[in-house]
Order: structure tokens, then sequence, then C-alpha cells
């Protein structure tokens, strides 16, 4: 019994690390169709830049934004420079290649920057463990927990209240209706993807101290926010965020209670059998053809 | 024609025979390394080059090989794929006219790059650790580093004879090279009547093992062996197992741990076990000249990779220099086979596979995040 | 149709021009390192070449072809080494093999279309990836398959350099060939048509799902004999095979050449192969100027190299030719 209480709280912490990266993956993938390949590099990008702020003495959780605004930045300009000219409408394969091509250069970037070794991050909440009736949980991943809810919540929110997240919703739904009345795709657009790729960006800070930082980080993190999204359903953000709770508990048990070492292919089979069979996810709209 | 002509001729004769000789003297030996530059295991290739640049360097300043001719160190990224392994050494044997191809940290890679160099050229395999390498018997082919096997025996019998836990548990990546350790791992314990409770076997995007670790709690072992090559998940996982309140024993499997791996880790390898052909803090002279040399140029300490790298330059240009040749393979593999070799570790012999073996075998624990010498076991 | 029919005048001289080339460059290059690669080269293109089975002619992205890929070459590899076949033999096997996979994992996964079907066929690639690594007695485990006996092709050694490259250049212009046939036939028309509109095809009668269905199984043992002209260069059959890091370096390839001319991915095959050997810089200055070349392509010449050379005739011929497809 308790392990099977410690796995579902390994599952359900693990999980809400996966959240931030996917609602980021659901922007830029459920709202602006483009399948992103990149979006590990963006995820590895936030945690260099927590290094490198930490190797010039800046203490973690004052990097930890700063490497999000970096992250955000960087977004922007790529947004400006390469999205907008060859990605919007023009299909899939389009999209791939150049969020791919993009993806090896960062890497590229940050391996020839900070060299082919793993770098430690040091976090305030780093070694420490919290004991809650028994069960074991990291301390780093309690804070992650937590900033997943208030920043997850914090964007729900705003994408419901203000103005500016209602436009995003309603060019999600329906791009052309939202430019005939009269509102600004084009920035949305960018902001969405600013807005997703510093969620990337957040994730790879938040797990830095845990996984180390090295070129290739991003890669695991790529196939598991797929398949997230794909759970939860396209262009659903809470639907990404329960996909990513259930994809860390679905993980937990199969490893601990099936086989370690075909866990890997589960997410896959999930994905398929979601595809094959209910494509909608958990929480997305029916759509069979997808641009 | 004239004596004055016949002179001028001789001498012109005499000056460009002379020019031609000093240049042919002064033609290097090219030594050719296929390493993986790129890619997740780009750290191996770098300590590779920087152990290999050493060695090259004190073999030209003792004024080379062969009558003089000085070593030229030639690069290609392997890629860390068979095919990145194929290209490169292919590319290294005709465009970079190498007379010996070394380099290799894959087993998969270094197993597609001796089909190419089978019977053609002198492959010495610096790191991979696969006996099936060996194995095939070719007879230009060898190998520095241990085999999987070799380390292994010697690391087991520490565990089973020194440290004696009741019961044992293993988590490993899903590699060749961990299924090996696994295997061998199984029949110690299997000898010395200790119950292996728990097996794990994980991919290489890993990076979140609580649930694996949780599921070995559970069972409550003595010992846990970690057998994990790369630095970044290792480290990881060891900090995770820190978290979750450690095991009595830990170990590492033999030959894989190094400062890459330790500095990640921060702390939480403290107490973890493991084995390896060389320690830093070996007395003897040949192992503090090398390691005093390193230490100079790049102000840390080497680690393996910098070692089988320097080592296997250092052997290829006293083979060569011994056997009088840079292309005679069949006389240069006799050499090699008939002759110790002294390097850092003490004197190194070649089997009949191509194995290299040292005198000793190091065990080690870490210690505030350096690894120290418990004992060492004789080979 | 005019262009059609030109291109078959034209078609022949071309083929038997490539094939005059292949002969010379056979006997008069003596370097082995840039024959094998060409030979190897020429393998990599066939699965390109695959892959545009499905992207230029469907219009979608096969992510999972690497699939076809693998199992081309494990299934040669395990002919030749637990059943002791000749490798002619290995690779009609390995290319039946496929055309059944593609049947089966078609028949479910074809509903899809775009990003879906892109993704289900990269879900795919996973789930091979990690059955290959953990069948140990069928595929040897993480460590592969190796140590073939001399593998030969109609009398021909394949661990020869010369021998190697002949085959596979002569196998990369039968398969040309064939798909040339393809395209020019009632299916290819078919398929064309889907590619532009299916629900207009299908409101004349096409069934698109069973066209999309025959060309999958089209493309299948394309790759699947790309993978298994791959093994007498390696010597060595390992899960990496079925990484999708494969397809999308075939992708790339596609796109350099054009999707949309038949020899485009041979053409995009030959650059990408060929410009990295010829520069000495650090493997990571390499990626990162690579991949944004790649970029800039994409940005300014999405049809790859064969649309800038189309835009660049038409500036000379002031945009009198006729419209070749694009």
């Amino acid at each position: 019994m308790d392990l099977l209480l410690q796995t579902l709280v390994n599952g359900l912490v693990v999980g809400s690390g996966y959240a931030v990266i996917a609602v980021g993956l659901t922007l830029v993938f459920g709202i602006l169709g483009i399948v992103n390949f990149a979006h590990g590099a963006f995820y590895a990008l936030g945690a260099y830049a927590v290094f490198l702020a930490l190797s010039v003495g800046v203490p973690y959780l004052v990097a930890l934004p700063i490497a999000v605004a970096v992250v955000v930045a960087v977004g922007f300009l790529i947004e400006l420079s390469i999205v907008r000219r060859s990605l919007y409408g023009v299909g899939n394969h389009g999209s791939l290649i150049v969020t791919f091509a993009l993806a090896q250069v960062l890497m590229a970037l940050m391996l020839l920057i900070a060299g082919p070794d793993p770098h430690p991050v040091r976090s305030p909440f780093g070694q420490s463990n919290l004991e809650v009736f028994g069960l074991m949980v990291a301390g780093q991943r309690v804070f992650i927990l937590l900033v997943s809810v208030a920043v997850l919540s914090a964007f729900g929110l705003w994408l419901q209240r203000s103005v500016r997240g209602q436009q995003i919703t309603a060019v999600a739904q329906n791009p052309r209706g939202a430019l005939y009345s009269g509102i600004n795709v084009p920035m949305i657009r960018t902001i969405s993807f600013m807005l997703g790729v510093g969620a990337a960006g957040l994730a790879g800070g938040l797990l830095a101290p845990i996984t180390t930082v090295f070129p290739t980080m991003g890669n695991g993190s790529l196939i598991t926010s797929f398949i997230v999204v794909i759970l939860g359903g396209m262009g659903s953000i809470s639907g990404a965020m329960l996909g990513a709770l259930l994809i860390g508990l679905a993980n937990a048990l199969f490893e601990t209670y099936v086989s370690v070492q075909w866990t890997p292919a589960l997410g896959w089979v999930l994905v398929i059998a979601i595809l094959l069979f209910a494509p909608q996810g958990l929480r997305g709209k029916a759509q069979l053809d997808r641009y | 024609m004239t004596r004055r002509t016949m002179l001028q001729g001789a001498g012109a004769l005499a000056l460009s025979l002379s020019v031609c000789a000093t240049a042919f003297a002064a033609d290097p030996v090219r030594i050719g390394l296929a390493m993986p530059l790129s890619g997740a295991a780009a750290t191996y290739g770098n300590d590779g080059r920087q152990g290999a640049e050493l060695a090259a360097e004190e073999v030209n300043a003792a004024g080379g090989i062969l009558g003089g001719r000085k070593l030229e160190l030639i690069y290609e990224d392997d890629k860390g794929t068979p095919q990145g392994g194929v290209a490169a050494v292919q590319k290294l044997m005709t465009v970079g006219r190498a007379k010996v191809i070394t380099g290799g940290m894959n087993s998969s890679v270094v197993l597609a790059e001796s089909s190419v160099t089978r019977n053609k050229i002198l492959q010495v395999n610096m790191g991979a650790q696969a006996d099936a390498i060996t194995d095939q018997g070719s007879p230009f082919l060898f190998q520095v580093n241990n085999t999987v096997s070799m380390n292994s025996r010697a690391f087991n019998k520490y565990l089973t004879d020194v440290l004696k836990p009741k019961t044992a548990a293993y988590m490993g990546e899903n590699t060749e090279f961990n299924k090996t350790v696994l295997e061998h791992l199984k029949a110690s314990l299997a000898a010395a009547k200790i119950e292996l409770v728990s097996v794990s076997t994980y991919d290489a995007d890993t990076n979140d093992f609580t649930s694996i670790i949780t599921k070995v709690k559970s069972q409550n072992p003595d010992l846990l062996y970690v057998s994990d090559a790369y630095p970044s998940r290792a480290a990881q996982l060891w900090k995770q197992v820190r978290q979750l309140g450690g095991f009595k024993h830990e170990a590492m499997s033999p030959g894989v741990v190094t400062p890459g791996m330790l500095k990640p880790a921060e702390g939480a390898m403290n107490g973890v076990i493991t084995g390896e052909i060389f320690v830093a803090s070996e007395p003897s002279p040949a192992n503090q000249a090398f390691v005093q040399a390193f230490r100079k140029k790049h102000n840390v300490d080497p680690n393996k990779v910098h070692l089988v790298a320097y080592e296997a330059i250092k052997v290829i240009a006293e083979a060569l220099n011994r056997a009088g040749t840079d292309s005679d393979y069949p006389k240069i593999a006799k050499v090699l086979r008939d002759n110790p070799w002294p390097t850092p570790r003490g004197m190194l012999k070649f089997d009949e596979k191509g194995r290299a073996s040292a005198p000793y075998f190091y065990i080690q624990q870490v210690k505030d995040g350096q690894l120290v010498l418990l004992t060492q076991s004789r080979n | 149709m005019s262009s059609t029919r030109a291109f078959r005048i034209n078609g022949a001289h071309l083929i038997v021009a490539w094939l005059l080339v292949i002969a010379a460059f056979g006997t008069l290059v003596s370097n082995p390192f840039v024959v094998t690669l060409a030979g190897y080269t020429s393998a990599f293109a066939l699965f390109a070449l695959s892959i545009n089975v499905m992207l230029g002619g469907l219009g979608e992205v096969p992510l999972g072809q690497c699939v076809f890929f693998g199992l081309g070459a494990y299934a040669a590899a395990i002919g030749m080494k637990s059943f002791g076949l000749p490798f002619e033999l290995a690779l009609l096997i390995a290319m039946a093999v496929s055309v059944a996979a593609a049947a089966v994992i078609g028949a479910l996964t074809l509903k899809l279309t775009g990003a879906y079907f892109s993704i289900v066929s990269w879900g795919l690639t996973g789930v091979v990836l990690v059955a290959a690594m953990n069948l140990e007695h069928v595929t040897g485990g993480p460590l592969g398959i190796f140590g073939f006996p001399t593998i030969t092709f109609a009398g021909v050694d394949l661990s020869e350099p010369r021998g190697y490259f002949l085959v596979c250049a002569v196998l990369l212009v039968a398969t040309v060939v064939v798909l040339a046939a393809v395209r020019d036939s009632r299916f290819g028309a078919a398929i064309e048509s889907v590619r532009q509109n299916p629900h207009l095809a299908r409101s004349m009668g096409v069934d698109v799902f069973r066209q999309r269905l025959k060309a999958f199984m089209l493309s299948a043992p394309i790759a699947a004999m790309a993978g298994a002209l791959c093994i007498p260069y390696t010597q060595i059959v390992t899960p990496e095979v079925f990484a999708v890091s494969n397809t999308v370096d075939a992708l790339l390839m596609v796109l350099l050449g054009g999707s949309r001319l038949l020899v485009g991915p041979v053409i995009g095959a030959m650059i990408f192969s060929i410009i990295p050997y010829f520069f000495n810089m650090d493997p990571n200055v390499r990626i990162l100027i690579f991949s944004s070349a790649i970029i800039l392509i994409m940005i300014f010449a999405p049809g790859g190299l064969h649309q800038l050379m189309s835009a660049v005739a038409d500036r000379f011929t002031g945009g009198r030719r006729a419209p070749s497809g694009i």
C-alpha cells in the first residue's frame, strides 16, 4: 500500500513537471498549428540560461525569471524572422523541418558556448526532502508542483478574463473569424509563440536542478510533450494539464508494477491508440483533418 | 660535357637527393582518431582528444619515431553511430592517409569500424568495452581499455568477498554494455549465494528514476548496483537515490565513473563504491609522471578516458618504432603481442585477442565528490 | 499533358546518360572513401525517394517511414545471419515483409491526415525502437546483428567499394524508372488528384483511402530495400535504424532537391552527403551552418533547389517555359 501511494505521489509530481512544457506546446501546436520540433530546444535553452546566470553569481530564484525572459525574447526574434516567413499555412513538413533545423542550431550554439559536459544547477531546494505521512517527495519537485500550479492557474485566468487572453482563445477557435472581427491576428500569433516557448523555457529552468544541464536534454521532453498534448486534446490547455498528470501517473504505475524496460513504449502506444480511436483526446475538439 | 658541368650536375643532384631525403624523413606518421566529437558522447571524444594530444606532444618532444618523424594526429567525428564511424574511418584511411586507426568510445561503432579495417590497417580501440569486438579475433585489432568482462570479474570479486551484502538490486540503462555487466553480476552473486531481488533496465531518455528507486527500496536490498555510462543521467540517478534515502551499500559499474559524472552529482555519489583500471592518486613514478604532466597542461586530474587515449598513442608510437615500420602490419601486430609496454598503469601486455591487461585493478570510493582509493587487487 | 509527353521522350535519354555517368564514376574514381560514400548515398537516396512517394505524392509527412527502413535492414540481416540466405533472397523477403507491414499499418493509420498522421507514424517508430532494444533473441538487442558472411549481389562482392556503388546506383536508377512509370500511369494521376484535393477526388469516384493505401504500400519496399542496402556499408544493424532522425535526414534531402521533382530526393541526397565531407570544420560548427542553411532554404525556397532552378530558368527564358508542375 505504501508502495502504491508513493508511486501515485511520484507520478503526480512528475506529471506536474510535464504540465508546464505541455501547455507551452499546446499554444504553439494547438493554436498556431506548428509541429514544433524545437520545443525541446527551448526547454534546454531555459535550463542553460539558468546555468549561465548561476555561474555569474545570480541566485537560482532570480535566475529563473531571467531565463524565462531570455527564452521569450529569443522566441520573439525567431517568430519575427523565421516562423512568420515560413511556417503559417504551409503545411506540416515545413514546420517540422524548420523547427527541427532550429532545434539543431540552438543545441549547437549551446554546445559551443557551454561545452559538451553536463553541468549541475544548484537550487535552494536542492537536496531537501519533504516527508508527509511516510511518503517522500524531493523539495525541488514540490517547488515545481507549486510553481506549475501557480503559473498555469494565473495563465488560465488571464486567458479567460483579459482582453488579450480572450483574443488568443478566439484565434485558436477561428482564425479567420477573429481576423474579420478586427483582432490583430499576427500579433496574437507572435504572443502565443512567445508564451509557448517561454513555458518550455520555464520548465527547463525548473527541472534543471533535477536533470542537470546538457546539450541533448531537450529530446526526452520533446517526445513527452507531444504525447501529453495529444492525450489532452489539441488546443486545450486544461486538457494538456490533465494529460500531463495522467501520463505521469501511467508511467509511474507501469514502471513500478509492470516492466521498466517497456515503459518508454507506453506513451507511444497511448498516443497511437488515442489518435486512432479518440483523436480529440480528453478535452479537445474532434478534428481529424489537421492542416 | 665539361668537368665543371659534371661537377655542377653532381652537386645539384646531391643537393636535391638530400632535400628529398630530409623531406622524406620529415614526413609525419599520421594517426587517425575516429571519435564522437558531436552528439551525446561528445564529452568522451573531447577527453580522448586531450589525452591523445598530450601523448603526441611528448613523443614529438623526445624526437619522434622511425628516424625523427613526428606524429600527426588527425580527427574525424564518428557521430556516435556505426554509419558515422565507418565514414570517419574510411576518410581517415584514404583522404587522411592515416597509418593507424585509433579512437573508438562506443562498441557498436567500433564493431562497424572493425569490419572496415579488418586485415587492412592497424586499429587500436581506445575506449569501447564490448567483448564482442576483440572476440572477432582480428589480427590487426587491439584494445587498450579493459573489456566489460575483465572489469566485472575484478570488481564483483570485491563485492562478494569483501562487501558481502545479503541481497542486491540492479539498475541499469538498456545497452549491450550493461547487459553484459548484469550477466556477470548475476553469475557472481549466484556463486556467492547472494540474492538478486530486483532488476530494472531503463532507456536512454529516462531522467526520472523516482518510481524505479521507490520500487527497488520496497524490496529492501543491502546493495544497489547501478550500471550507467552516461555522466548526466548517472548523476541525476544518484541525486534521486540520495533524495529517497539511499541504500546500505551502493556500487557503480566499474570503468564509468569520471569527474564529468561526479561534478554534476554534487555530492550525491558520496559513499558509492566503484572500480577502475586507473586512479590518479596511485603513487608509482610512471603514473605520477602522466598525472603531473596532464595537471600542468589542463589544471585538472586526468580520468580514465584521458588515460586510455594517452596510452594508445604512446603504445602505437613505441610499437611502430620498435617494429621499424609504419605499414608492415603483420610485423607491428607481432611486435605488439610479443612485448610488454610501459604505461602509467605499469607494464601492459596484449593477449592473442589483442586485449591489454595491466598489473592492477583499483577499487575506489567516492568521498567529498572525489574518487579515493580503497584497495587494489592484482589481475 | 504536353509536359508529360515531353518527359517521356527525353526520359530514356536521361536514364542512359545517368547510367553512363555511373559507369564512368565507378571506373574512373579510385578513392575508396568517395566511392563507398557514393554507394551509401545511393542507398539512402532510395529511402528519400520512398519518403517522397508519400510527401510529394500524397502530401503527407511520413515520420514513421524509418520503420520500413529498419524492418528491411533487420529482415535482411536475420535472413542472412540466422537462415543463411543469400543477399538477393534476403532483400526480396525484406521488401515483401515491409509491404505486408505497410498494409497493416496503413489500414489502421491512413484515415488520419496531416499532423495527426505524422505523429502517429512517429509514435510507431518509438514503439518499434523499444521493441528492437528489448527483443534480444530476435534483434540482437542494443548491440545489434553483426558478423555477416561475405555479401554479394548477382555475383558482385558488396564489400568492394566499386561493387557496392554499382549495385546501389543501378538499383536507384531502376527504382526511379519504376516510379516514373507509376507517375505516368492512371494510378499516378489518381494519387495526384488525391493530393491536390481529396474531397474533389472522392466526388469524382476515386476511392481515396484505397489509393493512399496503395501509395503507402508502394513506398514501403523502397524504404526496405534502402535499409537492406545499408548493411554492407556498416556490417552491423542496430536498433538506431528505427530512430526518427533517419527519417528527418531523408526529409531534408527531399526538401533540398524539391519534392515535386521525381529525382529531387536523389539530388538532395547527393548534396546532403557530399558537402559535409569536404569541409573540415568542428562538427558542431558544421551542424550549426548546415541547419541554418536549411532554415534559409525553407524561408526563401521551400520548393527546394528545383524551385530555385526553375525561378532562375524562368528569368532567362522570360517566363515562357511551360509550367512543370510546381
